[in-house]
């Protein structure tokens, strides 16, 4: 079974997204089940601080092994740091998802967007693990 | 690549598409985050007929040279995701080299340990799950995930190709660095030559019965011809090709 925090909000693209102590600033990664699926992550490409995207738009990459995946932006907003530890260890994303895997810190600029995400039932429903 | 990324971000719902080709020349694919700038030689292609492309899949180079390549596109349904579908095709595979009379291929186990994406030549050694013979690569595949899609690609090595990577190699390379590309083709294995179209038709049935579902031969449609000729100038472009 996949690990699924609760208190996190989710999207059917399998990133996270993870408030912060600063109000409408969140990380931003992908979930347990997607490094999962994955397999070990050796490479990634992320956006650099100042970067906006809109809801849906790719923000990077990230290649484990074989397969490579497009990472989408789940909400809108402006990237205020991205996580620099990923450059040495992208192994990060695998032992520690929710954690020190950590990707993209968000500032989102709308903040009704987080209503179309996923919770953690939710997220568990659509993995089939619920 | 532009027409299979094409084939991928056209798909239908509920929709896939098998695509078997070989190549017009002798050609390297690089895989999508791939290093090889000072490792190849840009300059060094054309002299030898040989043309040099950057995949969408991840991986490493890979020579398209008497070997056969297929792409599949297929909705990604959770769960029933990369990990199994990479796992079906490969044994999808192992049945259409058995038809093929086959009998050692196998899947590659757990060898322990990570190749990172500048490791070297994809068929150099089987990555968990892949399809080998005697412990050599015979088939070499990777995906890429786009949205709810996937495209996976692949390459089973048919024969002994005509160019040697190391003479794409950049002159500050030593042949250490740029070996010959490795693994075993099929006709090592079956120690006779075997036809393209044979080959192909193996693949598409054992491909076909793993997806299920019923399957059209088409040409490709209107919306990915178009969709693929938007795509040719980066596919064809240097900032693409030869970006890291």
């Amino acid at each position: 079974m996949s690990e699924i925090p609760t208190g996190l909000f989710y999207t059917e693209e399998h990133e996270y997204l993870k408030s912060t102590d600063e109000d409408g600033v969140f990380l931003v990664g992908i979930t347990d089940y997607a490094q999962g699926e994955l397999g070990d992550v050796v490479f990634l490409e992320l956006p650099s601080a100042g970067d906006s995207f809109s809801r849906g738009d790719v923000f990077g990459t990230i290649e484990a092994v074989k397969a490579v995946s497009d990472l989408y932006a789940p909400v809108s907003g402006e990237v205020e740091g991205v996580n620099s530890a990923l450059d040495e260890d992208p192994a990060l994303v695998n032992s520690d998802p929710y954690g020190e895997g950590w990707m993209v810190r968000l500032r989102i600029t709308d903040e009704s967007e987080l209503e179309d995400l996923l919770d953690d039932q939710g997220y568990s429903k659509l993995i089939g693990e619920d | 690549m532009a027409v299979d990324e094409a084939m991928a971000r056209c798909r239908d719902p509920d929709e896939g598409t098998l695509r078997i080709y070989r190549w017009a020349r002798p050609s390297l694919s690089f895989g999508r985050n791939q290093a090889v700038r000072g490792l190849y030689d840009p300059e060094a292609f054309e002299p030898l007929g040989a043309e040099v492309v950057r995949r969408a899949t991840g991986g490493r180079e890979v020579l398209h040279d008497r070997e056969l390549t297929y792409s599949l596109v297929l909705p990604l349904r959770t769960p029933g995701g990369l990990r199994e579908v990479y796992s079906l095709v490969n044994e999808a595979l192992v049945s259409a080299l058995r038809s093929l009379g086959v009998d050692g291929a196998g899947l590659a186990r757990a060898r322990g340990r990570t190749p990172s994406v500048d490791a070297g030549a994809c068929f150099r050694e089987p990555a968990t799950g892949e399809v080998e013979v005697g412990g050599r690569k015979l088939v070499g595949s990777a995906q890429v995930r786009m949205g709810d899609t996937l495209l996976q690609h692949g390459s089973l090595l048919l024969g002994e190709p005509s160019i040697r990577l190391p003479s794409l190699a950049a002159d500050e390379r030593g042949p250490e660095d740029v070996a010959d590309q490795e693994g075993i083709t099929l006709q090592e294995v079956l120690e006779t030559p075997v036809s393209f179209p044979r080959v192909a038709a193996a693949i598409e049935a054992a491909l076909a019965a793993m997806v299920g579902g019923e399957w059209e031969r088409s040409r490709l449609r209107s919306d990915e011809v178009e969709r693929a000729g938007g795509l040719e100038e980066k596919y064809a472009s240097r900032e693409w090709v030869w970006r890291r």
